[in-house]
């Protein structure tokens, strides 16, 4: 039901945050294990490679390398799921960008300084300096920045995806109880209760998800929307005049729990403007 | 034992009046259904409804100062926004300003009901806690 | 007089005949598993031994039926019988009374050596050709070729199968077996007989019926009570905001509420659905199709807030008649619908066809139709494309009124009747027994690749099988426990010394109340060793006797029990009224013609 994503970088104390703001607001805390855990028993996946589809692909010539991104659809129907089905605070990247509609899904963003973020390698690995510590952080940053842009077409840093952005400073114990609090606080406000509206947008996202989850292999170009069970698919290979194949198409998305209605679109125009309601 | 709820409609829209208000009558719902927001105005200061429905993209007058208006007459009154041009904002803003509820349009007649059912519901437990405290 | 003692097994046949009979009257459980019930219960009660108790299936009777059954699935596959129409047309000519003398006559010569019901399932389509044809009501065709169907089960040893059971139930009394054509002069009388009953007396006895409209007029409106088109096609539309703030408008809803059946919808993106769950939501920027009469769509368009468009656009093409249209189906005798409800079977996702109206005697059922039960006889009405319709014709579950697909195999037709040739040469010329000539016929119809042996599996009704070889050791237990016996001298005591003729008569009469009541097979099975004796003690020619049971059993024309009355009821719109009428003369006349044509033929005296 209420949803808090917290979006960190490396090493910046990500899972002591999310384990405080959950405990404090009495929510379920997860993280990206529990998402690919829950994937790989739903849709019996082997779990590494899920947990490759998170990490940028290794070639920027290779395309077959970003394949795996096309796993992407599984981890973000589970955790969008679990989104509607608990209060949650879930620490991570995915479905971030998916969730921007949703008012009572609170992004939050906390940021904090390279030379904090470096100390805080050279606590945890022991075996690096400054100068590795440097590269370490600038190669995670940039990996992550390309897994963005590879999936969602954004820069997964951007503050404009965020309701509130906040820095932890030095990232000493205070600082940390300090952001908690912070985050507890805007959290508690009125305006992110859930509302009607607000967690049927979160359901048709759900419902979306799962579609596309359902076809990543057949239809891995296909764009889901969804409104209270309506679903309306745009797959430009489809084509038009084989109604035999469209209408089995058609059945074969209805059979999907939560699927009312089918329309289906091979034409991006008209897709767009009858997926915005108009 | 309670009194029928009394119910606002302020759209205008005709078509929302048209269809909503036979609906909810017959469930039992004492309704009025304006598409003049002036009007409505007027009728909220005159009167104390237990539930409002509102639309928000209405000329001259819009929903939020119906809400506004009618959470200055009373806090009991639940106010249920239906909008078809809803956005984060704009929701974020009507819960803000002590919405009830929020739905978009169009909606089919059984989402409207169950949240005016919930509304009932929370009107009820309200009611209950202030006879309590009263009688402390 | 020959003493005559009762025995225990006796009464306990007695009464295991008086169950057999009180079960086929009251159909608490079918006839079959009555059968399969004497068949388990006679030796468990020491009245038959096991292997007289399970002779019945490998009785002549049983494998010559099933020989039958083939053969004729076998001449249906082909065709052979529609190409028998055209011809049979020209001869009649324009008057009504030749057409019944020829298809009454062709019906009954066809169904002289194959089941009634399945000559009489043949010729429906056929017959509604020919009255669309030659503008005459149906009404006044089906019910005279159906009494021929039946009347022509008396032609041939192999017509109807009390006639095929009868030298298996003489045998035991070592009388001489009767001939595959013994019967034929009597059954040709009979039959001619019921011809001229028709055309002299039909229209008196006859419903006045009406003349059907052409199917494919689409100009034509809903009658009152039971036309059989069920109105015209419109397209309509809804609005953008149809669904908007109002409760869900299902198909189901449309037709209970208006009346309407929706046969055809396309979303709004434009992909169209033809066979349409009755749960189907009515949702905003749509297009449908929907049959009803012009004010039932007015109303409905104006209380739902729908358009009504000039003319068909979108389904155009589809609802052009070269693609789809409605059609008649009775529902089969052995359909795998009967008993259950639409809903049950699953009708929309099997068939893919649309039901509009059902019509059953002189009701129509235009809404609810997804709950009603059906029963062999009903007609739908059915909306969909001819290919559909094609593909559920070979599914057996329906016959189709109008044809739907053409011939199916004609190369084959010279095989199939060269087969069925050999079989009547090897009857008549080699004097082969019965049950060999027709299993050959029927085994080389399938070598031949005229059906399949799975097609004929399909096609042999299990159900009449299982019911002779169930009653056949019913019948030895009433002769070997000497039940029989006992019967007859009781009655002949009491009745005393009777003219053969009369003693025939009262026979016929019998035979013709058993069967109404527990169905032919049962009646010539309970009676043919009772008539025996009684024939043996009285002086009366037996075999004569059992003649007269043999063909009087076929003598059901009074109520619709029979499977051929049941078929035709439906579609000619008859009621239980109309063939007691039409029927009870027919009876009547029928035991008259029999008792004269074998004092005339056999020289039975008076």
């Amino acid at each position: 039901m209420s949803v808090i994503t917290l979006t960190t970088d490396a090493y910046s104390r990500g899972n002591r945050l999310a384990e405080g703001i959950a405990e404090k607001m009495g929510y379920r805390c997860i993280g990206d294990d529990v998402v690919i855990a829950a994937a790989a028993k739903a849709y019996e996946i082997d779990k590494g490679k899920l947990e490759q589809s998170l990490r940028a692909s290794t070639s920027f010539f290779n395309p077959l390398s970003s394949r795996k991104y096309r796993l992407i659809p599984l981890l973000e129907a589970v955790l969008v799921e679990q989104m509607c089905q608990q209060d949650l605070i879930y620490q991570g990247f995915i479905a971030v960008s998916r969730i921007q509609e949703v008012s009572h899904a609170i992004k939050v963003r906390v940021i904090a300084s390279a030379e904090s973020r470096m100390r805080e390698v050279i606590q945890k690995e022991r075996s690096s300096g400054m100068v590795e510590a440097k590269d370490r952080i600038f190669k995670l940053d940039k990996e992550r920045q390309r897994w963005s842009r590879a999936i969602y077409g954004t820069d997964i840093s951007d503050p404009a995806l965020y309701d509130l952005v906040v820095n932890i400073g030095s990232m000493e114990d205070e600082d940390v109880k300090d952001v908690i609090e912070t985050i507890v606080i805007t959290a508690r406000q009125k305006k992110f209760e859930p509302m009607t509206y607000s967690v049927n947008c979160l359901k048709n996202i759900a419902l979306s998800c799962r579609i596309k989850a359902a076809f990543i292999d057949s239809y891995p170009k296909m764009v889901v929307r969804s409104d209270k069970g309506t679903v309306y698919l745009l797959v430009p290979a489809l084509r038009r005049k084989n109604q035999k194949n469209i209408l089995a198409f058609k059945n074969k998305i209805m059979e999907l729990e939560g699927v009312e209605h089918v329309e289906v679109y091979v034409k991006k125009e008209i897709f767009d403007d009858i997926a915005r309601g108009n | 034992m309670k009194d029928t709820l009394k119910i606002l409609l302020v759209d205008d829209e005709k078509i929302v009046g048209d269809r909503l208000k036979p609906a909810l009558v017959k469930v039992g719902y004492s309704v009025e259904a304006l598409v003049d927001p002036q009007k409505a105005l007027r009728r909220i200061a005159e009167n104390e409804f237990d539930i409002i429905v509102t639309d928000i993209m209405m000329e001259e007058v819009d929903g939020i100062q119906i809400l506004e208006a009618a959470m200055k007459k009373s806090h009991r009154t639940r106010v249920i926004v239906i909008t078809g041009y809803a956005n984060v904002n704009l929701a974020r803003e009507a819960m803000d300003k002590g919405a009830f509820d929020i739905i978009e349009k169009p909606f089919q007649l059984g989402d409207l009901r169950n949240v005016i059912a919930n509304a009932a519901k929370a009107l009820d437990i309200n009611e209950e806690i202030n006879h309590e405290s009263s009688s402390i | 007089m020959e003493a005559n003692t009762l025995t225990t097994e006796m009464i306990m046949v007695m009464g295991m005949i008086g169950i057999a009979v009180f079960l086929f009257i009251v159909e608490w459980i079918r006839v079959d598993m009555v059968a399969i019930l004497m068949t388990v219960s006679l030796p468990l009660l020491k009245l038959v031994t096991p292997n007289e108790a399970f002779s019945g299936f490998s009785s002549n009777a049983v494998i010559s039926i099933i020989a039958v059954i083939i053969i004729g699935a076998g001449l249906d596959k082909t065709g052979l019988i529609n190409r028998l129409v055209a011809p049979i047309l020209r001869i009649a000519g324009n008057s009504s009374s030749r057409v019944i003398l020829a298809m009454g006559g062709t019906v009954a010569v066809i169904s002289s050596f194959m089941q009634n019901i399945g000559a009489a399932a043949l010729f429906l389509p056929a017959i509604r050709r020919v009255s669309r044809a030659m503008g005459i009501p149906l009404a006044r065709m089906l019910m005279p070729i159906g009494f021929c169907a039946i009347l022509g089960g008396t032609i041939t040893l192999v017509g109807c199968s009390p006639l095929i059971l009868l030298n298996d139930l003489i045998a035991p009394f070592n009388l001489e077996p009767f001939q595959l054509f013994d019967v034929t002069p009597i059954g040709l009388a009979l039959v001619a007989s019921g011809i001229v009953f028709f055309i002299i007396f039909g229209r008196w006895v006859l419903p006045q019926g009406e003349l059907e409209r052409d199917a494919s007029d689409k100009s034509t409106e809903i009658g009152e009570g039971g036309d059989l088109t069920a109105g015209t096609a419109f397209e309509l539309a809804t609005p953008a905001d149809f669904t908007d703030f109002r409760d869900p408008l299902t198909i189901k809803m449309i037709r209970d509420t208006h009346g309407i059946t929706v046969v055809a919808l396309a979303g709004r993106d434009g992909i169209k659905h033809f066979s349409l769950d009755p749960e189907t939501v009515l949702r905003s920027n749509s297009t449908l199709v929907a049959y009803g009469s012009k004010n039932d769509i007015a109303r409905l368009t104006s209380e739902q807030g729908m358009q009504i468009k000039d003319d068909l656009a979108l389904f155009k093409n589809e609802m052009s008649p070269s693609v789809s249209g409605t059609i008649e189906a009775v529902v089969a005798p052995r359909s795998m619908l009967i008993g259950k409800t639409l809903r049950q079977a699953h009708f929309w996702e099997q068939f893919q066809v649309n039901p509009i109206a059902l019509f059953r005697s002189n009701e129509v059922f235009s809404s609810g139709l997804s709950d009603i039960e059906l029963y062999s006889g009903d007609v739908l009405v059915l909306h969909g494309t001819w290919e559909r319709f094609s593909i559920l014709e070979a599914q057996h579950n329906f016959i189709f009124t109008s044809p739907v697909q053409e011939i199916m195999k004609p190369e084959k037709a010279l095989i199939a009747g060269f087969w069925l040739t050999l079989a009547l040469v090897m009857v008549i010329g080699f004097k082969i027994q019965l049950s060999v000539c027709l299993l050959t016929g029927a085994f080389g119809m399938m070598v031949c690749g005229v059906l399949t042996i799975d097609e004929a599996y399909q096609a042999v009704d299990w159900r009449t099988v299982f019911l002779l070889a169930g009653l056949i050791p019913l019948g030895i237990a009433t002769e070997k426990t000497g039940t029989a016996a006992w019967i007859a001298h009781s009655i002949l005591d009491i009745v005393g010394p009777v003219a053969p003729v009369v003693l025939l008569t009262v026979i016929a009469v019998l035979a013709t109340g058993f069967t109404l009541v527990i169905s032919n097979v049962g009646a010539t099975v309970l009676l043919v060793p009772l008539v025996l004796n009684m024939a043996m003690a009285s002086g009366t020619d037996p075999r004569m006797a059992a003649l007269v049971v043999g063909l009087a059993t076929s003598n059901s024309f009074m109520l619709p029990t029979h499977q051929v009355n049941a078929l035709y009821m439906g579609p000619g719109r008859y009621r239980s009224v109309d063939f007691m009428k039409a029927g009870g003369i027919m009876t009547i006349l029928f035991i008259v013609v029999l008792i004269l044509m074998l004092s005339l033929v056999y020289g039975v005296q008076g």
